[in-house]
């Protein structure tokens, strides 16, 4: 083990978040791992299809299967293993050392130990730390203290979610029937598989089975492999020692170019010693508790942290007994209690719908401009209000393409643009209706009248928008081409005079 | 670059936060225990109903209604992003921007769940938490969140007499940290083993030993400073 070259990032963590530390370790080397895993289960699988097909009892193909899982689990373990400590994956000899792993791992696969809850916890400490006996079974008792739960859980999300897979695949190819060729329900056909006497039914069942695992069985390991590491993190201090280390090397690496420069600078050098720490006037004495406690005193006894007020409430001077009233027939008491029950529950059903309208109407603003996506009828607003000011008629030019002409012509490309933006704006809202928010900014002008306009105007409404933009925030002008064919546009997509 | 379980956010600030993605074996054990406190609630209530007739039927209709669609986001939105079954299992939803997620992000995700269940045992939603970079399921991406291990509040556990002491080792951000952090862990670790941590720094701070590297962390920890 060579904590120098871990290749992720070791700290105490939740056991949850470990074991998904576990499956990223799963998932980084996806492709070595699902090689070897492919090499080693593919031979059980036709051992187990050998099984269905030619020996009297098709039904023991899954237990077998099942039962040799800890020989396919051992590949995935390796090779996390080997790339957390910063070997590469090296699939050919992993693969040709499972007869080795399957040995070392004898305990699960020759004993009821097999049926070990928390498997993916145990494993690490026959295959990785090579333990056996007595020792395992110390190692094992310190693992479990702090592990056990977790592993259990993970066994049981386990197999859950491969129920997930299994069951989701037969339902999913279910429902691709067609309804004319099937005469089961769903329900039927899932049971009929367990059922059938047909080899091929538990063929079928075994491959479903194999698929399913395939997908789960290298992310159990993983997570299980991540729980495991993690409470060796926390045991052993791993993130500490690998911390301590790079502390240690990284001042090798200053010292060594210090030592470079001072044999050149200097010829003889006397390091300082360190102070005298525990002659430190500093500290002398400062850990008396009596000292806290009178300035903790004097702190408490200040007014400004006495936290208290006099308050004066209501309160009622007699309870009120609601409960009062007599029960009536005694087996009528369910229907009566029935038929109010259902009075309350109707009446407070339509007092929800009348709160829900009223609401609606309250905030008819909000969404009634999503309606409405056409012009509004009704008179137009005087004046409309954007980020950075108000526009209304006066203060616009009657002719907007000749003003912003000659600002232009003045120096002023600035002004001259935002005029144009201003009277695009304004004669938007006042002549097709558009409705804006308030202080609308550019890009939510330009939303409200893609919106609400139609595609011509919004194109050139764009345009301007976008030229304006980049006078003014990018100190990029149009050209005298570009803010012609604009200010023609303008005269189109706006009806005022030609330009 | 180290493998980490965080998906890491980088603010305009300049802070980076790191946030502990939640994949499938927290995630699915939560929906169990929500599975089962939602049984228990539907099985309480049919008893309790039944006695009301279909006054009863009617109430019980809505209150199915109610746990299928409002269960996971009235807790998601009111109770700091978990329902109980996350809560117990130190998850919390999140948008993925790190911002606590709110009602169109858990509207979202929840109503999504109608296909994260399909065909039927959630299928896809597993096989989209099993693929997915940051453990989402459909909703979850459709609604921009995910789902995160809580992180425990953390105490500064330097608690002991032990006198500080100055160490003259200027020392960076990330190596005081582990100074302190062997100092809070010492106590849990096998003292043969805290002593061989300490003698690794040997080189730095010459002839240390355990007991003196806990009153330079004390030191650091900057009590009575």
């Amino acid at each position: 083990m060579n904590l120098d070259a871990v290749t992720a990032e070791l700290r105490p963590r939740s056991a949850w978040e470990a074991a998904d530390l576990g499956v990223r370790l799963v998932r980084r080397d996806a492709a070595a791992i699902y090689r070897a895993w492919f090499a080693t289960s593919l031979p059980l699988l036709v051992l187990a299809l050998g099984i269905v097909y030619l020996s009297p009892w098709p039904g023991l193909a899954l237990l077998v299967y099942w039962w040799l899982e800890p020989v396919v689990d051992a590949p995935v373990l390796d090779i996390i293993s080997r790339r957390l400590f910063g070997g590469a994956p090296e699939v050919g000899r992993t693969i040709r050392s499972t007869p080795a792993f399957a040995w070392r791992n004898r305990l699960f696969l020759l004993t009821p130990w097999r049926l070990h809850f928390a498997r993916s916890i145990a494993m690490p400490v026959t295959q990785l730390e090579r333990l056996s006996g007595s020792e395992r079974r110390k190692r094992a008792a310190v693992l479990n203290n702090s592990l056990l739960n977790h592993g259990v859980g993970l066994t049981v999300a386990y197999h859950h979610l491969v129920a997930v897979v299994y069951l989701g695949v037969l339902l999913g190819a279910l429902t691709l029937i067609p309804v004319e060729y099937r005469s089961w329900s769903a329900f039927d056909f899932a049971f009929s598989l367990f059922e059938a006497d047909s080899r091929h039914a538990s063929a079928a069942n075994l491959l479903l089975f194999y698929l399913a695992q395939s997908l789960l069985e290298p992310w159990f390991v993983g997570a299980g492999f991540g729980l495991y590491i993690n409470c060796r993190t926390r045991l052993e201090a791993w993130d500490i020692e690998v911390a301590f280390r790079r502390m240690v090397s990284r001042r090798a690496a200053i010292a060594a170019s210090l030592l470079i420069a001072v044999c050149i600078a200097l010829p003889a050098v006397s390091l300082a010693d360190g102070a005298d720490a525990d002659n430190d006037p500093g500290f002398a004495g400062y850990w008396a508790e009596s000292d806290y406690a009178e300035a903790l005193d004097a702190t408490f006894a200040d007014e400004a942290l006495t936290d208290s007020e006099t308050r004066m409430v209501w309160r009622p001077k007699y309870e009120f007994d609601a409960d009062d009233e007599a029960d009536t027939g005694e087996s009528d008491v369910f229907r009566v209690l029935s038929l109010l029950v259902s009075y309350v529950v109707e009446f407070g059903l339509w007092v929800l719908v009348g709160l829900l309208a009223l609401w609606l109407y309250l905030r008819r603003d909000l969404w009634l401009p999503f309606l409405a996506r056409g012009p509004r009828r009704g008179q137009p607003p005087r004046r409309v209000s954007i980020a950075g000011g108000e526009i209304s008629a006066e203060t616009l030019p009657d002719d907007v393409p000749a003003a912003v002409r000659s600002l232009w012509a003045n120096g002023q490309r600035r002004e001259a643009l935002s005029l144009l933006y201003r009277a695009s704006v304004f004669a938007s809202v006042a002549q097709h209706g558009v409705r804006l928010p308030d202080s609308a900014t550019e890009s939510a002008c330009l939303k409200a009248v893609d919106a609400q306009a139609d595609a011509a105007r919004s194109r050139y409404f764009r345009s301007v928008v976008e030229t304006w933009v980049r006078t003014a925030y990018g100190a990029r002008p149009p050209s005298v081409e570009e803010l012609e064919t604009l200010l023609k546009g303008y005269g189109m997509a706006f009806g005022t005079e030609a330009a | 670059m180290l493998l980490d379980s965080t998906h890491n956010i980088a603010t305009p600030e300049g802070i980076e936060l790191r946030l502990p993605v939640a994949g499938l074996a927290a995630r699915s054990l939560a929906w169990l225990i929500d599975a089962i406190i939602k049984f228990l609630g539907f099985f309480v209530a049919a008893i309790a109903l039944q006695f009301l007739g279909t006054a009863g039927s009617g109430l019980f209709l809505i209150g199915l209604f109610a746990m299928f669609w409002l269960y996971n986001v009235l807790f998601e939105v009111f109770a700091g992003g978990a329902t109980p079954g996350k809560k117990a299992m130190g998850l919390k939803v999140m948008n993925s921007n790190g911002t606590p997620v709110g009602w169109s992000g858990s509207v979202i995700r929840n109503l999504l769940r109608a296909v994260d269940v399909l065909p039927g045992c959630y299928l896809l939603g597993f096989l989209s938490v099993f693929f997915s970079a940051r453990f989402q399921r459909l909703g979850d991406l459709a609604a921009g969140t995910i789902v995160v291990h809580r992180l425990p509040e953390r105490l500064v556990a330097v608690r002991d007499d032990s006198k500080p002491l100055p160490l003259n080792v200027p020392l960076a951000i990330d190596e005081q940290q582990a100074l302190l952090s062997f100092a809070e862990r010492a106590g849990g670790i096998n003292d043969d083993r805290v002593a061989e941590l300490a003698e690794l720094l040997d080189p730095i701070i010459p002839g240390v030993d355990a007991e003196q590297l806990k009153r330079h962390a004390h030191w650091l920890a900057g009590v009575g400073r």
